[in-house]
């Protein structure tokens, strides 16, 4: 019996959607980790396993890619547990033709998410320090106004 | 003022002549949030039976020319209009039926505004003014919450896509080569520029201007679509003078590309072309 294993035992949810969207399969993942029985999910519409923005997010970028390209890779969205609980995923999917089939594979990237919001966050502090920067070294401290080195600048990309 | 050949470059522009020769109607395609002409792929062959088609990438999308972006001009929906009006001009069109999907259906009313003389029609696919809830009479779809979370997303996902941190330390200055590359791949681009662009298609309120169009206006809806839902096709149809109102049986926000035999066949029976094809 060494081979008695199943597409259950994959540590990814694997879902499979028919052309109309509508889930025809998921494996055992969904239930032990999201808390979704194959009974929840049959039949219902993929769509709603996504939080509001991943949905945007799906219809403006994966639904034209997965047209053309038929596959993509690493796209992180966002599901909704049994519970409603927000989980990060990272996606993977593939468009079947000839079947009119999507399999998808769902990554947990609860951990790569954390990571990324602090990217994010570090980001947008550099982004605004640069504003900031940028906005002291041109400007004359006392009055406000522009200062001799940027008005001497200014004045030559002018004049020339 | 740009010449042609700098609208056609800036703008990506491709001319596709009609294969019933050249005294055809010309239909102007513009695409919506997230991808470029790419899009039409599923509808041209068959729209080329009766019609000229033009094609473009906005500013920003595509393989348009992205270091022609400006934050100003496209901080709001007139700077992706004036790319439309741009190219009218540069091509001497009039008459042109425009077609826009998602966002580009609020883009083409307001480029029909300013200049009523270029457009004879307007067809909207999956079109929404407003993707906010605003009020008990008017429910676009999304919470502010919904789409602060979007751009977060958008964050997320180009870190893998495209030189997140780059622009930052490059400055404000654009890198042609470098953001080429950003290029080669379909539906991906700078990510400043995608997140401005998904800033004003989804905060914006554009309710105001759907009274003001003057040409007779198709709303073609998808059934099931929860980005722009059957009440908000709806509440554009209801709120434009001269609009008919299509609800397609389909799944989704992409009628063109899900559905494209039955969009064709709305648009030539809405521009009164006999459909030969099958």
């Amino acid at each position: 019996m060494s081979n008695a294993f199943t597409q259950d035992d994959f540590l990814c949810g694997c879902l499979v959607a028919d052309s109309e969207r509508k889930i025809v399969y998921v494996n055992g993942y969904f239930e032990r980790e999201w808390g979704w029985t194959s009974a929840l999910l049959l039949g219902k519409n993929s769509d709603s396993l996504f939080t509001r923005s991943s949905y945007i997010f799906y219809e403006s970028y994966i639904v034209p890619v997965l047209s053309i390209q038929k596959r993509f890779d690493e796209i992180q969205l966002a599901l909704l547990s049994a519970k409603g609980e927000r989980i990060p995923v990272i996606a993977n999917a593939r468009l079947n033709n000839e079947q009119y089939l999507t399999f998808w594979s769902l990554f947990s990237a609860t951990k790569r998410d954390r990571l990324y919001e602090e990217l994010v966050e570090a980001r947008n502090a550099l982004h605004e320090q640069s504003l900031a920067l940028k906005a002291l070294s041109i400007t004359d401290e006392l009055t406000g106004l522009l200062n001799r080195r940027e008005i001497k600048h200014r004045a030559e990309v002018i004049l020339n | 003022m740009l010449n042609e050949s700098e609208v056609m470059r800036r703008n990506n522009v491709t001319v596709i002549e009609s294969a019933a020769g050249p005294k055809v109607k010309t239909l102007l395609l513009a695409h919506g949030f997230g991808c470029d002409q790419n899009m039409w792929r599923f509808v041209a062959p068959a729209l080329t039976q009766h019609f000229r088609l033009v094609l473009f990438d906005y500013v920003g999308s595509g393989r348009s020319d992205i270091s022609a972006f400006s934050m100003q001009r496209y901080a709001n929906l007139e700077g992706y209009a004036q790319d439309v009006l741009d190219i009218c001009e540069a091509l001497s069109l009039t008459n042109v039926t425009l077609v826009g999907h998602s966002v580009s259906s609020m883009i083409s009313l307001l480029a029909a505004d300013k200049q009523p003389d270029y457009f004879e029609r307007i067809v909207m696919i999956c079109p929404s003014p407003c993707f906010l809830n605003i009020d008990a009479t008017y429910q676009g779809g999304f919470e502010r919450d919904d789409l602060d979370e979007l751009l977060n997303l958008m964050d997320k996902n180009y870190m893998g896509w495209a030189n997140y941190l780059t622009p930052l330390v490059m400055g404000t200055g654009n890198d042609n080569a470098l953001l080429s590359e950003l290029n080669s791949s379909f539906c991906s681009t700078d990510p400043v520029i995608a997140k401005t662009f998904a800033k004003v298609t989804f905060y914006s309120d554009y309710r105001h201007i759907l009274p003001l169009v003057g040409c007779p206006v198709l709303v073609l809806q998808s059934e099931n679509d929860a980005l722009a839902s059957e009440q908000v096709g709806q509440y554009v149809a209801q709120h434009i003078p001269q609009a008919s109102y299509l609800c397609v049986p389909a799944k989704g926000h992409c009628l063109h590309m899900t559905d494209p035999d039955t969009v064709v066949e709305s648009i030539e029976a809405f521009l009164n072309v006999a459909c030969h094809h099958v």
